[in-house]
């Protein structure tokens, strides 16, 4: 980066002198000297457009009216924003937006009074008046038709009679509204590179729409949702929330679906989310979502098929009890089965406390180190690995990508999994950044490749080897035939599946670039081989290093996966990666807790799975839901608190309702190692049962202590004050925990099948997300 | 530039053979124009006619030399004798022709006129050049077209190609654009802003590359110029452009060509194929060390991607909208590089300059506009057609001198395409020039003389204008996209005898929201039609609006037909072409209209000889 020397330049705006940086343009400049200038098409961070004209302003020497978004500032420029001509040129430009806009109630002289008798007039099919509009009370129309004191349109009324799109998934289009400020064209391309948002037709019939006016879903629509977001009319709105009226409450969370943690707004109303987007009034949304954060959790919260009483099996048949009954059924049952026998599994979309305490009952109430978290990694041992290498050397950050000069992706699918990685890696694409792509398919992410090295499935560790013989040749010798190893490099490019042409150019980038940054997804995370190739990936980061930075950034995926394994959520872990193993840390935990902790190897999720046949595994406490395994139906007492009723469900002795994260509070830990909060956004209905009620009451009924917290906050405090969330601890390279034994489990072939799929990333507390939001379905079934 | 002299040589040799010819040679005018009147028949005829017969004929193609209304034009060149020219040829005159000539010498077809030089004074024939039509025209752009074979580079160079861009090479790039400020040259393509200032901007421009684009994106209704020099003489245009790359610094070069236009396109290919492979184009050209490469971009079909920037958005591969200025496309442009562009014209006009002395061409027009301009001269003229005449001549001279004067009593003629105006018959006598026709409402634009007599309609013109900018509208800023349509709703309510005297008053303040507010040049002066025709012609508003009445008879909702029986003599001709069998009447006695039946589309009314069934315009109350 070169260095900026910040200069500043004077100008007059409206008879005051300012002075702002050099480099702005005339809007930013006044915005900057706190003068308004009205915009429609304007948004930051978005090549300017210049297309709804309202910015116009007048300026000495220069011809005609410039727009202000457009016209870069210089030095001694005198502006005037507000002459009467300008105001008058505004009032026509906007009336001719009106005039194709239902705008009756913005000129009504009785609009006022309106609200209170039209209760239901926003159920109409259309929209004939802001009255019927969903952005009515947040439209950025009826905020300069005030400041423009526009009385009445002049011209000719033309409704454009355009059908409203009702059928896309999560949003409804409605370009009666639409006055083309190409917002949602410019973020749809610029912002998010999507490119399935243009311009289409000409003249007066112009109209935002997609390639061959194709569906979105057939366009390549991700459903980020940017679009709805920017738009500043009601032309495109969520369906979710779309007749209930302005949001009372803006809350900012954090979203759970992935592990980048991404700062979510919701609004609400009441108990109702409306939306997940800007707050009301709040003109651009630098909050970018994906899918599942902008569109999941409001159709989540508000499911009619959602679990809200606990139910106890009796004679085969679902009988809803009370509470009470169903913890101290749930409580005499698992008195039963207390030590090995019993298994947790916790869930990687709830905070830290949930799974603090979760754990801690498991360890301390069952006795039972069988505690892990839905669809772990093969190689237990992999995330103390990574969170040793994090505490060796900070993490990668998210937004560290678009500065980088090369990447290397491997094993990733991020517009799926994370899309907001994703979304960096296609801007550092637009940067120019080198991008070596290597994954054992095609996905959204090749066309962002400049280099792809598409690899047969299972030779990760084949790959990276290859990558890193070739990166430790020193520059200008054949880097990939003149490696020294043994084994012949020829053959093994061409077991891979790769050229050796594109493993050179992937080499030759990686060692040209400066800045370098290594991302790891799911697939080499989840594959067989990833304990090695993991180390590889360090080694090649360590190479890289010699020539200039490198870091590491790993896709872990739900929201809270390494803050649920910070908090003990593993079997071998005690919270803060503690090794269960070592006496003396056990000891201490021991008297932590008050209770002496068993030394038996704690069993992963497969383990208790492939254990319940011989009755390794009797009973079994489940948090959210796991795909059914043929041996469920064995358990002697399965546990499950869900959202919905699963098929393990069918299996199960009580359900007991849970919340969802829009309802938690709490704190996760992302992927790039950030602290961040989990806000309770809306209250549960009466009779909801926070975890910490569950958990407490169920060891109060086993007369057991150590559960007496009166709030999430005191569980936090707990965690901090016998773990360091400050990751202090100093440099801990190639330490390797040594009385951990290394075991890959073995693992149930319908397991596989799921550790691989696609489906399996877009859960919620493990329950396939597709399975009750339709409009997801809709998109993945083609 | 040894190079460039045996270019020469040879093209000399070639030329001269051809001249000089034992054999009769056919010159066949195969612009668009041409082809669309029937040439390529004529081709085909001439073709069998010369292999069945067993002749020693050779047929050229020539590019169009001007006028329409003679299409399609041949030249037989007999031995020892220069080029006959004959109009409104088909195959079957054109085949006889031939075979007259070579017989006898002579037909019963006679020619309008040779092209020999001023030496040959041959049987009392008239030299081409003294035709009415082309007596006062001035041909600088237009040189070589009709004359040379648009596909054979030896042909233009034998007429003086290439030798403006060695001389070119020798001025070095500050004396190039030193000569182009001493011929006064400006824009052709309408803003008429000076070439040399553009050029200039550019070369200062800081960028490692830089891109030189030819428009030749013409759109304008009624206008062909561009299109015609590419297919007549597509040499003089990539020369031009060679030398303004040279002197901008620009490395790669753009022809923005609309798709339209096949024929062009395909000659312009040929013409940088030659010149590829005798080092005109490419790396260090004429041994000067300077690369250059032209590359064609087929525009899609917009109107609008005659804008500069959305020209620039087009070739980019992005939706051809216009980007606002600044920054100018000469600091960042294509690519966002320093790019220059220029009209077709402009550029074709460069060889000539160098070749022949800024001095030279600045002698030609008005104080402020030098030169020579070509116009498409349409409409209702006696003769249409391509034309090139010195800046500043009159309208007069253009429209009855060189046009032989409008078909019926002269109304108005629109200058300047859908962003002129339509002037009245007190600006006949306005010479044209950049300020003049400025000052005057409209602008010179590319060349569009479209001529209008008594039976058009202004309110109808001004509608159809103004549709076509508004369909043409990109959409992408609200004035242009909303303002010209509501606009547009006016006038067809006007025609319709459904206005309002409110309603000329909204439009005249839609055209001032319009100019002032829109972002590019489309919307800023479209609008133009309806202020010019407000302007002059605002009484035939007035009738369409007060007295629902359309005095030119054209506006549909204001005409009733009706026969005049005085004066019907039965000749039954307006039987047969009225479509929906409203007139009826036995031979020779006036014939009946039956109103309910006429959906008024004037077929009768054109056929009838006798001015017996007229448009006459009625009240409506």
């Amino acid at each position: 980066m070169t260095k900026k020397r910040s200069t500043y330049i004077h100008l007059t705006i409206d008879g005051k002198p300012v002075k702002v940086p050099d480099g702005l343009t005339v809007l930013e400049a006044a915005q900057q000297s706190g003068i308004y200038i009205p915009t429609l098409c304007h948004l930051e961070n978005l090549t300017p457009y210049g297309g709804c004209r309202l910015c116009m302003v007048e300026i000495k020497k220069m011809r005609g009216f410039p727009t202000a978004c457009t016209t870069p500032a210089s030095a001694d420029m005198v502006i005037k924003t507000k002459t009467p001509e300008i105001q008058k040129l505004r009032r026509e430009i906007l009336s001719l937006t009106l005039s194709e806009h239902p705008y009756t109630c913005l000129v009504c002289k009785e609009n006022h009074e309106c609200p209170d008798y039209m209760h239901s007039t926003r159920k109409v099919n259309t929209t004939t008046g802001c009255n019927f509009c969903t952005s009515n009370g947040d439209c950025e129309l009826q905020d300069l038709v005030d400041f423009l004191e526009i009385k009445e349109v002049e011209f000719q009324i033309d409704y454009r009679g355009i059908p409203v799109v009702k059928d896309n998934p999560f949003y409804e289009i409605d370009y009666n509204l639409c006055i083309l400020c190409g917002r949602c064209v410019r973020i749809c391309n610029e912002e998010r590179n999507s490119g399935v948002l243009a311009f289409i037709q000409r003249g007066n019939s112009t109209l935002v729409g997609t390639a061959f006016d194709e569906s979105q879903k057939d366009a390549g629509c991700e459903f980020c949702g940017a679009c709805v977001d920017v738009c500043p009319t009601g032309s495109l709105s969520e369906k979710i929330g779309r007749w209930v009226s302005q949001p009372d409450k803006s809350t900012k969370t954090t979203c759970l679906f992935c592990g980048e943690g991404c700062t979510m707004n919701i609004n609400s109303r009441g108990n109702r989310i409306i939306n997940v987007g800007p707050e009301p009034g709040g003109k651009t949304n630098p909050i970018q979502l994906c899918l599942r954060g902008k569109f999941i959790s409001g159709d989540t919260v508000h499911h009619p098929d959602r679990i809200k009483t606990p139910m106890i099996r009796k004679n085969g048949k679902w009988i809803e009890v009370t509470w009470d009954e169903a913890i101290s059924y749930t409580a005499s049952n698992l008195e039963r089965y207390r030590g090995n026998q019993f298994g947790m599994v916790g869930s990687g979309m709830i905070p830290m406390e949930e799974n603090y305490i979760l754990q801690k009952f498991a360890r301390k109430v069952m006795r039972s180190n069988n505690n892990d978290l839905f669809h772990s990694y093969r190689f237990r041992e992999l995330p103390m690995v990574i969170h040793n290498h994090h505490l060796s050397k900070f993490p990668a950050q998210i937004n560290q990508i678009i500065e980088m000069d090369a990447l290397l992706l491997i094993g990733t699918d991020g517009s799926v999994s994370h899309p907001m990685v994703e979304n960096r890696i296609r801007k550092a694409y637009r940067n120019g950044t080198s991008i070596v792509f290597a994954n054992t398919e095609s996905n959204r992410t090749t066309q962002f490749a400049t280099i792809q090295l598409k690899y047969k499935a299972g030779l990760s560790g084949v790959l990276l080897d290859l990558l890193k013989d070739g990166i430790k040749q020193p520059f200008g010798s054949n880097s990939v035939k003149g490696s020294g190893k043994s084994s012949k490099p020829n053959s093994r490019i061409k077991k891979t599946g790769i050229t050796e042409a594109d493993l050179e150019s992937a080499i030759k980038a990686l060692k040209s670039s400066d800045k370098v940054m290594i991302i790891a997804g799911d697939q080499l995370l989840h594959g067989p081989d990833c304990k090695q190739a993991f180390q590889t990936l360090i080694d090649i980061e360590k190479e890289l290093e010699k020539d200039g930075s490198a870091s590491l950034l790993v896709l872990l995926e739900e929201g809270n996966r390494y803050g649920s394994i910070f908090s003990g959520m593993h079997p071998d872990l005690l919270p803060g990666f503690n090794n269960l193993y070592d006496t003396k840390i056990r000891e201490e935990w021991s008297t932590n807790w008050g209770v002496v902790l068993s030394e038996i190897r704690g069993m992963s999720w497969q383990e208790m799975m492939s254990n319940i046949r011989d009755d390794g595994i009797t009973s079994l406490f489940v948090t959210g839901d796991i795909p059914m395994h043929p041996d469920i139906e064995n358990l002697k007492f399965l546990v499950q608190q869900n959202l919905f009723m699963t098929e393990i469900s069918n299996h199960a002795h009580v359900i007991l309702p849970a919340m969802v994260f829009p309802e938690m509070s709490g704190h996760i830990l992302t992927l790039d190692r950030k602290l961040k909060e989990v806000v309770q956004v809306i209250d549960t209905e009466e009779g909801f049962y926070t975890m910490l009620q569950v958990i407490a009451a169920i060891s109060r009924e086993m007369q057991e202590t150590g559960f007496e917290y009166s709030n999430d906050e005191e569980i936090f405090k707990e965690i901090q004050a016998f773990t360091d969330l400050s990751f202090s601890e100093p440099g801990r390279e190639g330490y390797v925990p040594s009385n951990i034994e290394e075991k890959i489990p073995v693992v149930d072939d319908d397991l596989l099948v799921l550790d691989g799929s696609e489906r399996a990333r877009y859960r919620l507390m493990g329950n396939p997300i597709a399975s009750f939001v339709p409009d997801l379905k809709e998109i993945q079934d083609d | 530039m040894t190079s460039l002299h045996s270019i020469q040589q040879k093209a000399h040799d070639q030329w001269q053979a051809l001249q000089e010819s034992s054999d009769p040679i056919v010159y066949i005018g195969m612009g668009s124009c041409g082809l669309a009147s029937g040439a390529g028949e004529v081709w085909d005829q001439l073709a069998r006619t010369i292999t069945s017969k067993k002749l020693n004929t050779r047929i050229l193609k020539v590019g169009c030399i001007g006028p329409c209304y003679l299409e399609p034009l041949l030249d037989i060149q007999m031995p020892g004798l220069p080029r006959y020219s004959f109009n409104n040829m088909d195959g079957k005159r054109a085949g006889q022709l031939l075979l007259d000539y070579v017989k006898k010498g002579e037909s019963k077809f006679k020619p309008i006129g040779h092209l020999g030089d001023s030496t040959f004074k041959g049987n009392g024939l008239k030299s081409f050049w003294d035709q009415p039509m082309l007596k006062n025209q001035v041909r600088i752009v237009l040189r070589n077209c009709g004359i040379v074979d648009p596909e054979n580079i030896y042909h233009y160079v034998a007429h003086g190609g290439f030798t403006g861009l060695a001389n070119a090479f020798d001025m070095g790039s500050e004396g190039i654009i030193k000569e182009i400020e001493t011929s006064g040259l400006r824009g052709r393509g309408g803003a008429g802003f000076p070439t040399h200032i553009k050029w200039d901007l550019c070369r200062k421009a800081k960028g490692k590359d830089k891109y030189l684009i030819c428009n030749a994106d013409e759109g304008d209704p009624g206008a062909f110029m561009n299109r015609s020099l590419m297919e007549g003489d597509p040499f003089s245009l990539l020369e031009g452009m060679v030398i303004a790359a040279y002197a901008i610094g620009a490395t790669y070069g753009y022809i923005y060509i609309r798709a339209e236009y096949p024929l062009a396109i395909e000659r312009l290919k040929l013409a940088i194929e030659q010149m590829h492979k005798h080092k005109l184009l490419g790396e260090n050209i004429l041994g000067s060390n300077f690369p250059f490469d032209i590359r064609l971009k087929e525009g899609a079909g917009a109107f609008v991607c005659g804008e500069e920037t959305a020209l620039i958005a087009s070739i980019e591969g992005e939706r051809g909208m216009p980007r606002s200025r600044p920054p100018f496309p000469a600091t960042s442009g294509l690519f966002g590089s320093p790019t220059n562009i220029n009209n077709v014209e402009t550029l074709a006009t460069v060889p000539n300059i160098l070749r022949e002395g800024g001095k030279w061409f600045a002698g030609f027009g008005t104080k402020t506009s030098k030169g020579t301009k070509t116009f498409a001269l349409v409409g209702k003229v006696r003769r249409t057609g391509l034309i090139e005449v010195p800046m500043g001549t009159s309208l007069r001279q253009i429209i009855f001198d060189i046009g032989g004067g409008s078909l019926k009593e002269f109304k108005a003629v629109q200058t300047g395409g859908p962003s002129g105006g339509c002037l009245s018959k007190e600006f006949l006598d306005l010479p044209v020039d950049y300020e003049s026709l400025t000052k005057a409402g409209s602008i010179m634009g590319s060349g569009g003389l479209i001529v209008m007599v008594v039976d058009t309609c202004m309110v109808d013109v001004a509608q159809y204008f103004l549709r076509f900018t508004s369909q043409e509208s990109c959409g992408k800023c609200t004035p242009c996209r909303v303002g010209t349509r509501k606009m547009v709703d006016i006038l067809e309510k006007i025609t319709k005898g459904e206005g309002t005297m409110q309603n000329i008053e909204t439009l005249e303040k839609l055209a001032g929201t319009i100019q002032k507010g829109s972002l590019c040049g489309l919307g800023q002066t479209a609008p133009n039609p309806v202020l010019t025709t407000l302007k002059y012609f605002k009484d035939e508003y007035v009738h369409h609006v007060k007295d629902r009445r359309c005095p030119a008879a054209v506006c549909r909702d204001l005409v009733e037909y009706r026969v005049v029986k005085d004066k019907c003599t039965g000749c039954q001709r307006c039987v047969d072409v009225c479509p929906t069998n409203a007139i009826t009447g036995p031979k020779s006695e006036p014939h009946n209209l039956d109103k309910s039946l006429c959906i008024k589309c004037r077929a009768c009314y054109e056929i009838c000889r006798f001015d017996a069934i007229a448009g006459d315009a009625i009240i409506i109350e």
